[in-house]
């Protein structure tokens, strides 16, 4: 990679977050590819959290902004959909950042509170205050606690309160059954 | 995309059965988001508040991908919307009800988001191939609408198991049930037969009685008739935009 393109891609790796300040694109995993050609052109693809995410206006503009301030001579930013995001692209900065900002991220079937590192995680809503991030209740330090979430079936969590984790397993999701049997692309 | 799309100026009703179709599916996942997020702040209860709202931003989000499918400039996804005359609109009209009372907006929900993954299956199946991005746009949104018929299904077998709520979904499936029909882009006749035992198996399992649903296949390029509660819908979205056609956002 030359000094162009490695600026370019270091300058658009840090834009931060519109919604979450100081975090930048890069950490939370939303760049997918950055192509800078010789004569500096550079073709950028985004993946959003989700498709509805109020903030990717102003992220591709932001993007294209620091490409051409690192310079690049034109800029194309593209959102890309054939692989959803998930929380698994968040860098360990990311995860870091997000739990000082009160915004935890499971890694796989377990999650830790941001506030007390306490797994006694009960969920109280799938979506909280953004279509990104469901609420929970911290048993432990008794917080409500945010947690990325992505399109992927929600895993139980290892440190679910026993009272949750029982209703959970037992729960009966016919739309997941009936979809999952139905639709394939 | 075909050569048809790209040649259409932003404004003018797009015609091919391909840009039909992707223009209607939008339109429906724009009015519906629309009409979800007419509960924020008026939800029975607090997590339905949140919710509903995000689903709302999805459909949002689900639309402005197709938007951007079929006007790739962003301002012109914009003015799609917010410019766009009323008659040049395709939403159907189980979309574009008015969502009072709320268990009417929870049964659509329901009948609605049952039928979408199928939907965009359908279409990519057919038009995948003659539009950029549209079979990867597909597997995005099937992902996000997994949560989509998970709630809605939840919540009519949690308002069934009480007699007073299974009287309230009773009604609203037999009134909403004709207005099905006009799911119909990208709906095959597999689709329509999987929605109809999707729909069937959840409604015996909560003891409410099956619907005997019109299979109705239309061509998209038939949807010129708008219901008479879209012009509340249009009256909306042209506002911001009609006091100062030139500003710039």
């Amino acid at each position: 990679m030359n000094d162009l393109a490695s600026d370019v891609e270091a300058a658009i790796r840090s834009v931060s977050d519109p919604e979450l300040a100081g975090i930048s694109i890069g950490d939370l995993g939303l760049v997918r590819s950055v192509k800078v050609s010789a004569s500096g052109s550079a073709v950028i693809l985004l993946v959003p959290t989700f498709l509805g995410c109020p903030a990717l206006q102003v992220i591709r503009h932001d993007t294209e902004r620091a490409a051409l301030a690192a310079g690049a001579t034109e800029v194309e930013v593209r959102f890309e959909y054939g692989t959803p995001w998930t929380t698994d692209a968040v860098s360990e900065i990311g995860r870091q950042q997000l739990a000082a900002f009160g915004i935890a991220v499971a890694r796989g079937d377990q999650c830790a509170c941001p506030y007390c590192d306490s797994t006694l995680l009960l969920e109280l809503s799938p979506v909280g205050p953004a279509a990104c991030r469901s609420s929970f209740w911290c048993d432990a330090c008794r917080n409500i606690v945010e947690v990325f979430r992505d399109s992927r079936p929600k895993p139980i969590l290892l440190g679910t309160p026993h009272r949750k984790m029982k209703e959970t397993a037992t729960k009966k999701d016919l739309a997941s059954v009936l979809l999952d049997t139905h639709v394939h692309v | 995309m075909t050569e048809r799309v790209e040649q259409e100026s932003p404004l003018s009703p797009l015609t091919t059965p391909c840009a039909a179709a992707l223009l209607a599916l939008a339109d429906d996942e724009l009015v519906i988001g629309h009409r979800h997020s007419e509960w924020l702040g008026l939800s029975p209860f607090l997590e339905e508040d949140l919710t509903l709202s995000s689903i709302a931003q999805d459909e949002f989000g689900h639309a402005r991908a197709l938007y951007g499918l079929i006007w790739p400039d962003w301002a012109d996804r914009d003015a799609g919307v917010t410019r766009r005359p009323a008659s040049q609109w395709r939403s159907c009209a189980l979309t574009e009800l008015a969502g009072n009372p709320w268990e009417l907006s929870l049964v659509r929900h329901f009948l609605y988001d049952l039928a979408e993954p199928l939907r965009w299956t359908g279409l990519a199946e057919e038009f995948g191939d003659q539009v950029s991005g549209l079979t990867q746009l597909c597997t995005t949104v099937i992902a996000e609408e997994r949560f989509h018929a998970r709630h809605a299904t939840d919540l009519v077998m949690r308002l069934a198991q009480d007699e007073g709520g299974r009287h309230r979904l009773d009604a609203q499936f037999a009134a909403l049930a004709p207005l099905v029909s006009g799911l119909s882009p990208g709906m095959t006749e597999a689709g329509w037969s999987a929605y109809q035992q999707a729909v069937n198996r959840v409604l015996c399992e909560g003891g409410l009685p099956e619907l005997s649903l019109v299979p109705c296949l239309p061509n998209a390029e038939d949807r010129t008739v708008r219901s008479a509660a879209f012009a509340s819908i249009h009256a909306q979205l042209v506002e911001v935009a009609s006091f100062d056609p030139t500003a710039t956002w």
